[in-house]
């Protein structure tokens, strides 16, 4: 427990001792975009829970394999000149069953927005496919590699380290389209409260930034 | 009830009048695109573009429940030639009165679908009540000729409830499904909503000699009334109200038939509404001020809702889209109709602009997109 805790101590050390250091945090209520598409319903842009057979809701985010959350935060309340020293995503996980249950956290390369889906990543107001369904192409419609994979151990706050994906995105070296949740191993279901019903405040994007 | 057509309506009570001018001030263009038409107790109304014609229908205690209006080539409202026609009576149903709940028109054919309730009393068994047997909730009119003519009637049966307040229909743009509201199931009780399937006489298509609708169990996301409006852009898909969000029923995927978009803060009766071609469907509380706005294509909900509220408002009937320009939401009041702005990206904005009407409940609103002009019943005219 020590080992995890110290890392994340020293950096929040060295930026506090950094006079002119500034964390903000942001919750699911300044996502400007959330999706959950399924292979199962390939037109729906909210496949987010099957809350009974055949009938789904936005009440959880229940990740399955074939089904993926997308999400993007609007990032315009780092002011510009400033370099990202430290971001950490911070989830809230309510349940998980499965073999060693983890998922993974991919930054999505490709845009995407209305009538998100299985099969496209828009549809309106022009059609445009995914690479591969699911937004399941590498280094196209996500990144070649994961920014995280997390292996859950028990229900409650995961955080996660994606300190490169916003240094990516607010220097402008990679446009910031948001983050796919996956899972990958069979037989694995992880539910997380809903950033788009009543828990937006338990998502945290905690980003730390400093002069450059 | 099949082709029981009233000869004569004897109380002719419905006069209309075209604003023309609209009122002075900022808010001239929105409200000069309004038309109200004196119609005591409307509860729905529908215009029709391609035949030029404003349907308006009426509960109240008079013999006179639907009015068809011809509209002039400014969109104004005729007074002559106006086609008038009373609910059928029922001699088995004698201690009832019948209503009408709502009317859609054909997008192509000269057709009037009108949804149809009555009012009186219980059963001491439900389940033997006589309207389940007697009584067709759906009638189909045509007008030939400025003559209105139930051509026939259907849906009757212990799968419809009856003595509701509100239930609304729609037809997709193509005209080959018409949704319906109130459905039950026979057994269970559970609140269905259904569609039968139109053949290119815009008549639902029987099979076996029977006209079922094509129903779904909606009991987990909407009790009954279940039709507080209607988004039909596809024959595929429909959006109706859920206690907590718009819904979208897929009528092609069993596996995921159903998809709420659950709205924070959204209050559990919530009409819906917006033009078929709109990007966007909106909900307005049923005697509430809540409104949202989700995002939809194809009948799918899709992105982040928006929510806002407005002071003072008490709605009462699906919001209108007015996509002409400015770029209005119009809503239903009491005493008034509430006009939200939509910017650019179709998006609520402020502020909200408000126009007094004699009207205790406006129900009754529809709009033309051919003569860009909303028509609203009111209990009397300015």
């Amino acid at each position: 427990m020590i080992e995890n805790i110290l890392p994340k101590f020293c950096v929040y050390l060295a930026l506090v001792l950094t006079a002119a250091a500034r964390t903000i945090v942001l919750d699911a209520n300044e996502a400007d975009q959330m999706a959950v598409i399924s292979d199962v319903a390939p037109r729906l842009s909210w496949a987010a829970c099957e809350a009974w057979p055949a009938v789904y809701n936005t009440g959880n985010i229940d990740l399955i394999p074939g089904r993926g959350f997308l999400i993007r935060f609007a990032l315009n309340k780092v002011p510009s000149g400033q370099r990202i020293a430290f971001a950490e995503l911070i989830l809230p996980v309510q349940s998980c069953s499965g073999s060693e249950p983890r998922f993974y956290l991919w930054r999505v390369l490709a845009e995407w927005g209305p009538g998100v889906s299985h099969l496209h990543r828009m549809t309106a107001p022009a059609k445009a496919a995914w690479a591969v369904p699911g937004a399941r192409g590498l280094a196209s419609d996500r990144a070649l590699r994961p920014s995280a994979v997390v292996r859950v151990l028990a229900p409650g706050e995961q955080a996660l380290n994606v300190t490169k994906d916003l240094e990516l995105w607010h220097t402008g070296a990679a446009p910031n389209c948001g983050w796919l949740f996956t899972v990958e191993d069979p037989e694995i279901s992880i539910r997380f409260a809903s950033p788009a019903w009543d828990a937006p405040a338990a998502w945290k994007l905690r980003i730390t930034y400093e002069p450059e | 009830m099949k082709n029981i057509i009233p000869k004569r309506c004897l109380l002719l009570t419905m006069l209309v009048v075209f604003l023309n001018g609209g009122l002075p001030g900022r808010a001239q263009s929105v409200f000069s695109r309004v038309i109200q038409v004196a119609a005591p107790g409307a509860v729905c109304a529908a215009a029709q573009d391609d035949t030029a014609r404003l349907a308006v229908g009426v509960r109240g205690t008079g013999e006179c429940h639907i009015a068809v209006f011809p509209l002039g080539p400014a969109g104004n409202v005729l007074t002559g030639g106006v086609a008038r026609v009373g609910l059928p009576k029922i001699a088995a149903l004698k201690d009832y009165t019948p209503y009408p709940l709502d009317m859609a028109w054909h997008p192509r054919l000269p057709l009037l679908y009108v949804w149809q309730d009555a009012a009186g009393p219980g059963a001491a068994v439900p389940a033997n009540s006589p309207v389940f047997r007697e009584f067709d909730h759906l009638a189909v009119y045509s007008l030939t000729g400025g003559v209105l003519q139930c051509v026939r009637s259907y849906a009757r049966g212990s799968n419809y409830v009856w003595g509701q307040t509100t239930g609304r229909i729609a037809l997709d743009p193509e005209g080959k499904r018409l949704f319906l509201p109130n459905l039950r199931d026979a057994k269970t009780g559970r609140s269905q909503i259904g569609y039968l399937v139109l053949d290119t006489n815009g008549l639902p298509v029987a099979v076996e000699d029977r006209v079922e609708p094509v129903a779904v169990d909606v009991g987990d996301l909407r009790a009954n009334p279940s039709g507080l409006g209607f988004v039909v852009a596809t024959p595929r898909a429909a959006i109706f109200s859920g206690i907590a969000g718009p819904v979208t029923w897929d009528t092609e995927n069993r596996r995921a038939a159903l998809n709420c978009l659950m709205v924070r803060g959204v209050p559990a009766d919530c009409f819906v509404g917006a033009g078929a071609q709109s990007a966007a469907v909106f909900g307005a509380a049923r005697n509430g001020n809540f409104v949202y706005r989700v995002a939809q294509v194809d009948g799918f909900l899709t992105m982040l809702p928006q929510v806002m509220t407005v002071a003072g408002a008490a709605f009462a009937a699906p919001p209108v889209a007015m996509p002409g320009k400015p770029d209005r939401l119009a809503i239903g009041g009491a005493n008034k109709i509430h006009f939200l702005p939509l910017d650019a990206a179709g998006s609520l904005t402020e502020p909200v602009e408000e126009l007094a009407v004699a009207c205790p409940a406006v129900r009754a609103l529809a709009y033309s997109r051919k003569f860009d002009r909303l028509y609203v019943a009111v209990e009397e005219l300015p």
